[in-house]
């Protein structure tokens, strides 16, 4: 009796494990499109963390006011909220102005671009490693959709949106991820490249010739436009160490400017159509 | 008495999944070290067996991935075995101490994040360890929780079957 007990408790777990393999064998299958039972788990879950997250914040929120004045409380997040749009603003004036157009062309990408910013909070970090994403508290139903840039609320470049996106909560791959890659250019020496995650909280320049000597320590890299999904002039992090290898290619480290202690909120470029 | 079972374990998992959210408020990196998800799987595996362990594990283990951008059903595999292995050794062995409580889930989680190392590396060339540290002390934070577990639930009587 004990053997044939044995027997079907093998089988079955084979056929769990088999489930598990036809799973992972479908993400090379499917590539990037979305996994249904992903989708459903992640939908079910990422609400269960949004509303305790939630409730968190309320009960923390309605603490402080209890004891400080919360209409000015109230009053100092909405004027967060504006300077962060604020910031977001002032670095799209110096980009325009940087390609000296006329001030009405700027005026017209301004009111653009104020309806282009959404703010959203972090409401949990990688389970398996907490550099490579984040889920934030807004979804489908706010507008987001896959590869929106996503910054800090100092305008620090942070991620991506990726899948799933669920109704109200949405996967961000952060550029520390090892799998992420970012078009950027390095603001004095004006060098272009691919910045790369490590997959510990630091970046890599990637292809940058050890014939390259303009590049200091401590220079921005900013992101230069050219992969497609962030746009142009998001300052991402500075360089922190140059080493020359036996290799064609140079290790440049970046520090990104975004602070995983400080994430709390954060700012989706929704995409422009233009 | 399944649907029971069901709903109990159920009610472990959002458990687990509010501590880990309320812990990710205290510090950023709480979750490195304790595995939670794997606690509820070993602790209802051994008290309702490897077939019931082995499922639950499945469960939690796609829940952890849907929260991870890594490959989705790497944990489902590792927790997969941690939940069987749980409900067989603890069918073969002794684990009513508290040191036998220990080891037991200290063996399973490093045997759970070996799998999935294995098979992280296995499929994308990256290891698993570039994270923080904090998944070095993760075996033991979460036995010496889980054992803690182990001796107020046994004195509830969560671990007889009626």
């Amino acid at each position: 009796m004990s053997f044939l007990r044995d027997r079907k408790n093998i089988s079955i777990l084979l056929v769990l494990i088999v489930f598990n393999l036809i799973l992972i064998s479908l993400q090379v299958y499917l590539e990037e499109a979305e996994n249904f039972i992903e989708k459903v788990s992640f939908s079910i879950f990422a609400a269960v963390k949004h509303g305790f997250s939630s409730l968190m914040k309320g009960i923390s929120r309605f603490w402080e006011n209890y004891f400080d004045l919360w209409h000015a409380k109230k009053k100092n997040r909405e004027m967060n909220k504006e300077i962060t749009r604020l910031r977001h603003e002032n670095i799209l004036l110096k980009n325009s102005l940087k390609e000296f157009r006329d001030i009405e062309e700027i005026k017209k990408d301004l009111i653009q671009f104020h309806n282009h910013i959404l703010l959203a909070r972090i409401i949990s970090l990688d389970f398996s490693n907490l550099y490579k994403s984040a889920i934030i508290d807004k979804g489908t139903m706010d507008g987001i959709e896959k590869n929106m840039a996503v910054c800090d609320k100092y305008g620090h470049l942070l991620g991506r949106v990726i899948e799933p996106i669920s109704l109200k909560e949405a996967r961000i791959q952060l550029i520390t991820d090892n799998l992420c890659a970012v078009g950027i250019y390095t603001e004095n020496s004006m060098v272009y490249g691919i910045l790369k995650g490590k997959g510990n909280g630091m970046c890599f320049l990637d292809h940058i010739l050890t014939t390259e000597k303009s590049i200091s320590l401590g220079e921005t890299v900013t992101t230069s436009g050219y992969d497609g999904i962030y746009p142009q002039g998001i300052r991402v992090g500075s360089i922190i160490s140059m080493e020359e290898s036996s290799s064609l290619f140079q290790k440049v480290e970046v520090r990104p400017y975004f602070n995983f202690n400080r994430l709390d909120m954060v700012v989706v470029l929704k995409k422009n159509d233009q | 008495m399944r649907i029971r079972s069901g709903i109990g374990a159920g009610i472990g998992i959002i458990t687990a999944v509010v501590i880990h959210t309320f812990l990710e408020k205290i510090s950023i990196s709480a979750n490195e070290y304790i595995s939670l998800l794997s606690l509820v799987v070993i602790l209802y595996a051994v008290k309702k067996g490897e077939l019931f362990g082995a499922g639950l594990g499945t469960v939690c283990g796609l829940i952890q991935d849907s929260f991870s951008a890594g490959i989705y059903g790497i944990s489902g595999l590792a927790k997969t075995l941690t939940g069987f292995l749980a409900g067989y050794i603890s069918r073969k062995i002794n684990i009513n101490s508290p040191f036998r409580s220990f080891i037991l889930i200290f063996v399973l989680v490093v045997m759970e994040i070996l799998i999935w190392s294995f098979f992280y590396w296995f499929i994308t060339k990256g290891s698993f360890f570039r994270g923080g540290t904090g998944v070095f002390f993760r075996p033991l934070l979460t036995s010496i929780l889980g054992s803690f577990l182990f001796m107020i639930l046994k004195k509830y009587k969560f671990f007889i079957v009626p």
